[in-house]
């Protein structure tokens, strides 16, 4: 008894012994090859000793699972096999062990015939435990077992290894079960002809090796919502379970089923709330069972009107719930712990079947929502596309409109610009057409003026000619703006000389300048440049308008024209004052726009276009240069100017140069002393000893001893001073003033200036200076025979004055002139007459020179020496006359020293003539 | 525009002098004179002339009264009125003749000698 129970008083330390020494020869055992051999040694060593230390010795080797029931089933084996274990006491326990072990054990023979079997045994087959004995163990199994039965016994047979199957069992009423079989062959059967066995339900694992396997390969095929289906189909295979559920979360209270497969009737979808959820059963715990335990499981068990019920909690892998699988029954669960875990497992991939399928529904939700994305943006895009179409349209239509604006500006820019061509040819033509015959008017009228006319015939006459003459200007004015506007004006650079150009100028406005009784002086002296090379008619242009303006806007004082050239910068600097109206601060901010005139009222008053001091500045920009002014209102103003130009020699035929008639001193007494001094330079640099009257080096008694003429020029009304008044009769006075004042007696001569006067003009007048400079003085080397009138000249020429001319000219050089008026008369005359030279004007009329050339070629003495006379003065005149069969020629105007010459010739001619005539 | 003629002097002193100076040679003080006055009463009647046959588009005889003027102009150192006529003439020379140009010349021509008269009759004591 005392070896039944390790506790017992045997003692701890005997049984501790014991361990260690069975321990000590299993650990040798261990490591020799064949331990079963070698345990059955050892078994067969403690033959004698107790078989429980025996049993406890291989209970603690851990040889197989054999339990103490096992053991008990082992000591009766020994007892059946005879063995050395004789108490029947202890046979009687260990039988009544054997037959009600909770396990069933088989006592097979080894060809596989039931020796004995407990009651267990019996029971698991169906079957009274003697109806076993005896019968084949292979019937007992499912025939597909049977092959793996028999390799085991024979194994065990061979071997004597411990054997280990699960194997599919047969009831007596051909239901199966799955059973775990341990076969050992006992030691105790000597000759081992009996095998142990014992048989463990294994139905149970079965089931839930079957869950996961299902769980992990069968179901895995299918996902979604058809996993869900076939899961509670297999659930709903277990008996006792009735309907099961599987529902998901929707935050955050409510569930809602996913799948239902139900043998009861119920509603096709359950939905729940659960106000809260018992945490406890989120870690995988099961709750309920039935109705009074799992409240919280009412709403599924009403839904199915069932009794009891199991759920669980399926969480995502945040261990987040996210949705509850159920199983619900009519009655009550007979194996709730199998369920239960059937349950456990199944959770495991429903849950992640369920988060699969909430992802997946995410998915598709972002799916669809990205679809929706998608269309949304595909809309707005067509919609944006819609837009840029018509957007495209309506800039190809502004494009459109934009062009055909275009081309319709085009268009009349063409319009315009033709229209601008026909009205600039318009305004041509008809200042021209205005022109011509306002110049008919002012011709006429000048022819008129040289005749004698009376005072008041001369006063009309002048009117008109002026009158005509300012509506010229005007017509000139706007001619030249348009011109200027339209860039049509192009400069001609020619060599000029400036001072016949300022006398010119100076001509044209000195009578209206005498006639307010204005000063007009030019202050340009002589040893100035004056031939240069630019644009004359343009320059002239500038300095006319403001000449022009000056005259017009003054009233007292006068005019004071400046020019001087700058040599070194090569800048012609002209600056015109006056001492008119002025300009106010205002004024002056516009007087180079176009029309600008101070105010209407000047227009009123001075007449005028408005266009000259635009037409000014135009023109000194298109010269290079620039116009500026100052100007006070009231003072006057003063316009400067400035060109640059090039300075260039001084021609021969120079007309503007002059030479004093005598040696001559001048004292000038001016109170404007501006003029004093600009008269003092230009007539010193003319040769005369100028000097002002109160500054001078040379009294006036001793120039009147060393000059041969001394000049004093003074104001009208002027005192004049004592020295002065004592050579009275020596000196000649000029008085600057008004042409109707009457000089004073007392004086040798006394003559009046205008104040606008060119002083070298009057002083040429008054045969103070002569024109010419002394070296081309006219000296003509006459031939000394030409004393008598000798030679016989036919002189054909149809113009009286030139033939006056001509036949001055050949009688002063001694010739005898006869005169045809045309080149018959010539031929008629030169037929009649003896004529040693003919002077033949080419063009004549009723017969030219050439004809008249012919015949008198063609007559009786064809030998005469004929002179070509021409006025055209063209390259090639000169060879066309000599080709016709003149002897010489000559262009007009006829020249004293040519002519001198071709006389000279003819005359030597004639004496050699005439020698040759002696000597024959 | 740049017009030569404008250019030309208006009188050429040199000529009146040789004219003056001739009339002392040939010692006839008043020379220069008559022959002024002949120059004035023939260019009156050229230039009355000429207007005629303008009127009548008789381009030659025009053609041939400037050539005449011309002459005596430049005879008598009025250049400027010799070159307006040596234009005229050369217009008439040119293809195509523009009446308009003439007439405006004629008119021009009408003035300049005007003025070279003028111009003559001032300068001609003192010279």
């Amino acid at each position: 008894m005392e070896t039944n129970n390790p506790s017992h008083d045997a003692g701890d330390h005997e049984w501790t012994r014991l361990v260690a020494s069975v321990r000590q020869k299993v650990g040798l055992l261990e490591s020799t090859e064949s331990n079963t051999r070698n345990v059955s040694q050892s078994v067969k060593d403690h033959q004698n000793s107790e078989s429980a230390e025996l049993v406890r010795g291989l209970i603690d080797c851990g040889i197989a699972e054999l339990d103490f029931y096992h053991l008990a089933s082992l000591h009766k084996l020994q007892a059946a096999s005879g063995s050395q274990i004789k108490s029947a006491e202890a046979g009687n326990i260990f039988g009544s062990f054997f037959t009600e072990a909770p396990i069933a054990y088989f006592v097979l023979s080894q060809q596989g015939y039931v020796i004995d079997a407990n009651l267990l045994a019996a029971e698991y087959w169906g079957v009274d435990s003697t109806q076993l004995k005896g019968i084949d163990f292979s019937g007992m199994i499912d025939p597909k077992e049977i092959q793996g039965f028999r390799s085991a016994i024979e194994c065990i047979k061979v071997t004597g290894h411990r054997m280990s199957l699960e194997l599919k069992c047969k009831r007596i009423d051909g239901s199966a079960f799955w059973g775990r079989f341990d076969f050992i062959s006992p030691r105790f059967s000597a000759d081992g002809k009996m095998i142990l066995c014992s048989v463990i339900d294994i139905s149970a694992h079965h089931i839930l090796d079957d869950a996961i396997r299902k769980t992990a390969v069968g179901l895995s095929a299918v996902t979604g919502v058809g996993f869900f289906t076939r899961l509670l189909h297999y659930l709903i295979s277990f008996r006792d379970v009735d309907a099961a559920v599987i529902t998901t979360l929707i935050p955050p209270y409510n569930f809602r089923s996913i799948a239902i497969v139900s043998h009861l009737p119920c509603e096709e979808k359950l939905q729940y709330s659960r106000k809260k959820v018992m945490t406890e059963f989120i870690q995988g715990k099961i709750s309920g069972l039935h109705e009074p335990c799992g409240e919280h499981l009412g709403p599924i068990l009403k839904f199915f009107k069932a009794k009891s019920g199991l759920s669980l909690f399926l969480c995502d892998a945040e261990r987040q719930i996210s949705g509850e699988l159920a199983i619900v029954t009519r009655g009550f669960f007979e194996d709730s712990v199998l369920i239960a875990n059937i349950l456990k497992i199944v959770s495991v991939r429903a849950a992640a079947e369920l988060d699969r399928l909430k992802i997946e529904q995410q998915l598709s939700e972002y799916r669809d929502r990205l679809e929706i994305l998608v269309k949304e943006r595909t809309i707005e895009l067509e919609r944006k596309t819609d837009e840029f179409r018509v957007n495209n349209q309506r800039l190809a239509q502004e494009i459109e409109r934009r062009e055909q604006a275009e081309s319709v500006l085009q268009e009349a820019m063409l319009k315009a610009e033709e229209a601008t061509r026909v009205k600039s040819a318009f305004l041509a033509n008809m200042s021209h057409e205005i022109r011509t015959p306002m110049n008919g008017i002012i011709g006429m009228t000048s022819l008129f003026e040289t005749r004698e006319l009376s005072e008041k015939n001369r006063r009309y006459l002048e009117q008109i000619r002026e009158s005509g003459q300012s509506l010229l200007r005007i017509l000139n004015d706007i001619l030249d703006v348009s011109k200027l506007e339209s860039e049509g004006v192009h400069l001609e650079f020619i060599e000029f000389d400036l001072r016949e150009l300022l006398l010119n100028i100076f001509t044209g406005h000195s009578p209206l300048a005498q006639k307010k009784d204005l000063y007009f002086v030019i202050d340009f002296p002589y040893d100035q440049p004056s031939y240069f090379k630019s644009d004359p008619v343009r320059i002239r242009q500038v300095l006319e308008n403001l000449v022009n303006n000056a005259i017009k806007f003054t009233e007292h004082g006068g005019i004071f024209v400046k020019i001087r050239f700058a040599s070194k910068e090569k800048v012609l600097i002209s600056e015109i004052t006056d001492t008119g109206i002025g300009l106010s601060e205002e004024q002056q901010k516009s007087i180079f726009e176009r029309f600008f005139q101070a105010d209407s009222s000047t227009t009123r008053r001075f007449g005028g276009t408005g266009l000259g001091l635009a037409i000014c500045k135009k023109l000194t920009h298109l010269l290079g240069g620039d116009i500026s002014f100052t100007s006070t209102a009231g003072v006057g103003s003063n316009f400067k100017f400035i060109i640059p130009l090039e300075s260039c020699d001084k021609p021969q035929n120079d007309i503007c140069t002059y030479r004093l008639h005598e040696k001559s001193a001048i004292y000038i007494n001016l109170t404007n002393t501006q003029i004093s001094e600009a008269w003092c330079r230009l007539l010193t640099s003319l040769g005369f000893l100028c000097q002002p009257a109160k500054q001078y080096d040379l009294s006036p008694i001793e120039a009147s001893r060393q000059f041969e003429k001394v000049i004093l020029l003074v104001d009208r009304y002027q005192e004049i001073t004592e020295e002065f008044l004592g050579l009275a009769t020596k000196v000649d006075l000029v008085l600057l003033g008004p042409l109707e004042s009457h000089p004073e007696q007392l004086w040798r001569s006394v003559s009046l200036m205008p104040k606008a006067t060119l002083i070298e003009n009057f002083f040429l007048e008054k045969g103070w200076l002569v024109r010419g400079n002394i070296q081309t003085k006219l000296t003509v080397d006459l031939p000394s025979s030409v004393t008598s009138k000798q030679l016989e000249v036919l002189l054909a020429e149809d113009n009286l004055v030139n033939c006056e001319v001509a036949s001055g000219m050949l009688e002063s050089l001694g010739c005898h002139v006869k005169i045809a008026h045309d080149g018959r008369e010539a031929v008629d005359l030169y037929q009649k007459e003896d004529f040693e030279v003919v002077f033949m004007d080419c063009l004549m009329p009723n017969m030219d020179g050439f004809e008249a050339l012919k015949l008198v070629r063609s007559s009786a003495k064809p030998g005469g020496y004929v002179i070509a006379l021409t006025a055209n003065a063209m390259a090639g005149d000169r060879e066309k006359c000599l080709a016709a069969g003149f002897d010489d020629y000559l262009s007009k105007p006829l020249n004293f020293q040519d002519l001198g010459a071709i006389v000279n010739k003819v005359l030597q001619k004639k004496s050699t003539y005439r020698g040759e005539l002696r000597q024959q | 525009m740049g017009d030569p003629v404008a250019l030309e002097p208006l009188i050429k002193w040199d000529m009146v002098q040789s004219i003056k100076d001739l009339g002392i040679r040939i010692d006839n003080p008043n020379y220069c004179l008559k022959i002024l006055d002949l120059f004035e009463t023939q260019s009156i009647d050229m230039l009355s002339k000429m207007e005629a046959s303008l009127k009548e588009n008789e381009p030659s005889h025009l053609a041939q009264i400037a050539h005449s003027l011309k002459g005596s102009s430049l005879c008598m150192g009025a250049n400027r009125l010799a070159a307006l006529c040596h234009r005229i003439e050369s217009e008439f020379r040119t293809d195509k003749v523009d009446w308009h140009e003439i007439s405006s010349m004629v008119e021009k021509v009408k003035q300049t000698y005007a003025e070279s008269l003028r111009e003559l009759k001032r300068g001609l004591p003192s010279l």
